[in-house]
């Protein structure tokens, strides 16, 4: 936790160490005789080691951390390795190859119904499935963290006002949503970006909402208002880092739930327009061909959803312990 | 770890095993074995394809195949059917009249109705006729198979006569040729019944005055009842691109329960679900022994292949996507797809050309689009880099034969001409670059070519285009149909080899027709695909004033050519052969001409008989049809 006004902290007694801790009502003793009420104190490190350690005893969560780094070296390092054309309907046509040719020497996984390399095709769609969680989570983050912040800090009115409208956009069905804007803007990966964001900012906004509630009655907030700290930087420098930690999850966890959003828009066939791709898209095309025993079609890309959406919940649980402090070894 | 992480965790393996269990549903064994019922029969409407209108006399918004042929025909027939087996040609045992009769050195036609009837009771009569064309004299702008220039009906007719309930006498305006009179102008009648001829709801059949007055005197009247008619169907034409609001009305309207075809409408919703049951009073040759007749909409192929395969489909269609096994003859079936082992496969090619439009008139492309559409050397290299062979064998598994002219190739025919069949501008990209290089481009191959010698010479970009113009384009194609949008994203990659840079977007079908409809005064779209092209109905003879006509009703893209209206013309009103007409358009590139695949792989249930041999303009005949057991 971040200490007002940069103040030392002290892992134990949290605060300046420069200065001989006095118990009140007891006679001065030296620091060496100090013994905390819970018991002997002993050296964890600092706050970054002790959330590392938390995490990497999570052994599905570096499971997972392994699986994110490397999807995201498939996707994006992948088609420097394995060359294959994604975006040239044309030219794969007119090449060689034979549409939905099963796994086959120099064609791993096959191609699909228009002929392009679906291990090619994985990674280029990947790269969508990515690009879009990952921005769309960031998007999301920011704009809802800022919104909640607002909110809980200001309080009374513009904190009614604000959450009603909140409320108002989850009542809408997400999927509905989507859809129609998609529909009214044409899809492209910006697009994609813009309305899995515009309907992911609400749960974020709620939470650091409520965690503002609660942190702007703390001590060091009161203190800071008292000496005049403007509002600015009351949220700026005091509330949101303190809250740093309800961010960091639920923007791991969104980046999950926007690929899937991602998926389901894909699926649905509101996906990133051809020639471009995104697993949903793949997925859905898969699933029909599937049916005819082109089974290549289907597994890569819904085994690609299912690893990223996992890892990134496992991480996701793996960060939530780190970071709650009531879990963390003293 | 928390609840809320646990849940999580829970939906996440939730999905995961859905994903895998969504593969093993999909790697299930064949099924395909549809329901039957002796008393109905269900057909699959094309995806995103509902029929949308049902007043037969309509603008080029709601001239459809799916409206006009497989849902207004059914309930309304045209006074001579056109299609006898698989052959284009006059049907005389499903028309309404004897086939007509000239005379007077072809400047004079009677008609000889058969004795129907409709289903309140009254004899489908020569004032039916007369209403229609009384309507057609007074709306011909709204009429979408209209083509000005004063030789098509009505403008080629003087005068009409009753001669009795049964006989009307044409007299037109001079000599024609009477193969295409019939075929291209008499085809467009439909006789309305008398009923229809008010301007309320509550009026009396007759009160509005169309029907019983003398040709062409009677204009006022008829325009009243034209928007009377038209508010009841849901198009208001002082408003044409307003809502339609009506469809939930088109089954219980007392107005279009009075039919003289076979079927009568009990069901209709917005979204495309038709329901018919037979008509007791109809009076042609084949009476309908199913009790009911369904149309099914789907909002794409595949749901309607999955519809197929999970039994609630008779006649359906197999998509792209799911043929298993090419054909070496597109004009026969190649292996159906196993999964189909109940039902029989036949391609279905209408008597059509597959094109898109370019808009001649567009102020799109920064106002240049028209503009660069008009330059012929500009058509012939976007038409130079559409590789319709390799779509077809690629894309589409063989089925499919080329568009290269205005004139069908299917079925076979003695109208087509060799050089029309001979591919004038082949798949050739070196072609296509030098033609723009060679007038003023600076090609920037996947990028944006842009005109760097602007004027009017031949080495030049052209008459109005500025330098700096882009080669840069929106079209817009109609979803649903997968080997449409494959063929739109090749052909999109291929133009990009020349720099020709097409912005695709798509829309469903009836948003794409009634976005590309003329405007002689210009308008914003530049490219649109509906994916169909042109059955030739009613102008079943294919001379293409309906289409390439200078002001044609249904000429989407405003093309205008002085030779090609003249060429038109003389096929008209001589027996001169289509050759002269088709090599010119041929060579002038009016639309882009596109992969002519099959209208569709049907599949017909085992059982059910009488579906084939399919009618070449996509008419659905379920009268015919019949469940074995």
């Amino acid at each position: 936790m971040t200490d007002p006004e940069g103040v030392h902290e002290d892992p134990v007694f949290g605060f300046d160490t420069t200065k001989t801790p006095v118990p009140i009502g007891f006679e001065a003793i030296s620091p060496d005789e100090m013994v905390p009420a819970g018991g002997e104190s002993t050296s964890t490190g600092g706050l970054g080691l002790q959330i590392a350690r938390v995490f990497v005893q999570n052994k599905l969560a570096v499971a997972g951390l392994i699986v994110i780094v490397g999807m995201v070296l498939f996707c994006f390092v992948g088609p420097f390795l394995y060359h294959t054309n994604q975006t040239d309907q044309q030219a794969v046509l007119n090449s060689s190859v034979v549409a939905n040719t099963g796994p086959a020497k120099g064609q791993p996984l096959g191609t699909d119904g228009t002929g392009f390399d679906i291990l090619g095709r994985l990674m280029y769609g990947g790269q969508t499935s990515l690009i879009v969680g990952f921005a769309s989570a960031a998007v999301a983050t920011i704009v809802g963290v800022i919104y909640g912040a607002l909110s809980g800090f200001f309080g009374s009115w513009p904190d009614a006002a604000l959450m009603r409208f909140v409320d108002i956009l989850l009542s809408i069905p997400v999927l509905f949503l989507l859809i129609a804007l998609v529909t009214i803007f044409h899809a492209s990966e910006l697009l994609l970006i813009i309305v899995i964001a515009f309907v992911s900012w609400l749960v974020p906004a709620r939470l650091i909402r409520g965690e503002t509630l609660s942190l702007r009655v703390r001590e060091y907030v009161q203190a800071v208002q008292v000496m005049g700290g403007s509002r600015r930087r009351i949220i700026g420098r005091h509330i949101i880092p303190n809250a740093v930690g309800t961010i960091v999850v639920f923007a791991t966890f969104q980046v999950a739930d926007s690929i899937l959003l991602l998926a389901a828009l894909g699926f649905l066939g509101f996906g990133v327009p051809a020639p471009g791709t995104d697993w949903g898209t793949m997925l859905s095309n898969g699933a029909d061909a599937a049916g005819n025993g082109w089974w290549w079609q289907i597994y890569p890309a819904g085994i690609a959803i299912v690893l990223v959406v996992v890892a990134f919940n496992f991480v996701g649980d793996a960060l939530r312990d780190a970071l709650e402090v009531r879990l963390q070894r003293r | 770890m928390s609840t809320v992480g646990l849940i999580r965790r829970a939906i996440t393996m939730c999905i995961a095993t859905s994903s895998l269990l969504l593969g093993l549903v999909a790697l299930s064994p064949p099924s395909g074995a549809a329901s039957s019922s002796s008393t109905t029969a269900t057909w699959a409407e094309l995806a995103q394809t509902p029929p949308n209108y049902i007043f037969p006399f309509m603008s080029l918004a709601f001239f459809s195949v799916s409206n006009i042929n497989q849902f207004q025909y059914l309930m309304f027939r045209p006074l001579y059917w056109f299609g006898q087996g698989t052959t284009p040609n006059l049907n005389p045992s499903l028309s309404l009249a004897d086939e007509p009769q000239y005379s007077n050195n072809d400047t004079t036609v009677t008609v000889n109705l058969k004795n129907y009837k409709w289903s309140n009771g009254e004899a489908v009569t020569a004032t039916d006729v007369m209403f229609w064309m009384n309507m057609l004299h007074a709306e011909k702008a709204n009429w979408a198979a209209y083509a000005p220039g004063g030789s098509n009906i009505p403008d080629n007719v003087k005068n009409i006569t009753i001669d009795s309930p049964t006989q009307l006498t044409f007299q037109l305006t001079g000599s024609f040729n009477t193969y295409w009179y019939t075929y291209n102008q008499l085809s467009q009648i439909t006789p309305l019944p008398l009923a229809w001829d008010t301007t309320s709801a509550t009026g009396a059949s007759g009160s509005g005055g169309c029907a019983e007055g003398a040709y062409g005197t009677v204009d006022t009247q008829c325009a009243a009842v034209y928007t009377f008619l038209s508010n009841q169907a849901g198009y208001n034409p002082s408003n044409p691109k307003g809502a339609n609001n009506s469809l939930s009305t088109y089954a219980t309207n007392p107005l279009w329960q009075v039919v003289d075809g076979p079927w009568r409408l009990t069901h209709f919703d917005a979204t495309g679900n038709v329901t018919m049951v037979p008509n007791p009073s109809y009076s042609g040759p084949t009476k309908p022994t199913l009790k009911s007749f369904q149309e099914l909409p789907y909002t794409s192929d595949t749901s309607e292949y999955n519809a197929i395969v999970g039994g609630k489909v008779n006649v359906g269609y197999l998509p792209t996507q799911d043929v298993t096994g090419s054909t070496s003859n597109p004009l026969k079936a190649g292996p159906n797809n196993p999964r189909l082992t109940n039902f029989a496969l036949t391609p279905l090619y209408s008597w059509s050309i597959n094109y898109f439009p370019y808009n001649f008139n567009s102020t799109g492309d920064g106002g240049n689009a028209g503009k660069i559409f008009n330059q012929l050397y500009f058509r012939q290299a976007f038409q130079y880099l559409v590789d319709q062979p390799l779509y077809i064998e690629k894309l589409n598994h063989g089925y499919g034969v080329g568009t290269y002219g205005p004139v069908p190739v299917v079925p076979q025919n003695a109208f087509a001409s060799s050089y029309e069949k001979a591919n004038p501008y082949p798949y050739n990209p070196d072609r296509a670059k030098s033609l723009l290089t060679s007038h003023g481009w600076k090609l920037v191959p996947n990028g944006t070519s842009t005109c760097e010698k602007p004027g009017s010479s031949t080495t030049e970009c052209g008459a109005g285009i500025p330098s700096g113009a882009k080669l840069a384009f929106q079209l817009q194609y109609a979803t649903g149909t997968t080997v449409v949008t494959n063929t739109m994203n090749a052909e999109k990659s291929s133009w990009a080899q020349a720099g020709i840079n097409v912005s695709l977007s798509s829309a469903s079908f009836n948003t794409v027709i009634g976005n590309a409809t003329p405007c002689p005064t210009g308008c914003s779209w530049q490219l649109e695909n509906w994916g169909a092209g042109w059955i030739f109905a009613p102008d079943y003879y294919p001379t293409g004033e309906e289409i390439f006509q200078t002001g044609a009703g249904s000429n989407s893209g405003n093309y205008s050519n002085t030779t090609n209206d003249a060429n038109i013309k003389a096929t008209n009103v001589s027996d001169q052969s289509l050759t002269t007409y088709q090599n010119y358009l041929a060579q002038q590139l009016p639309v882009v001409f596109q992969p002519n695949y099959p209208s569709a792989l049907v599949e017909i249930q085992h059982g059910l008989g009488g579906v084939t041999p399919l009618n070449v303009y996509w008419q659905l005949n379920p009268e015919n049809w019949r469940w074995s057991n």
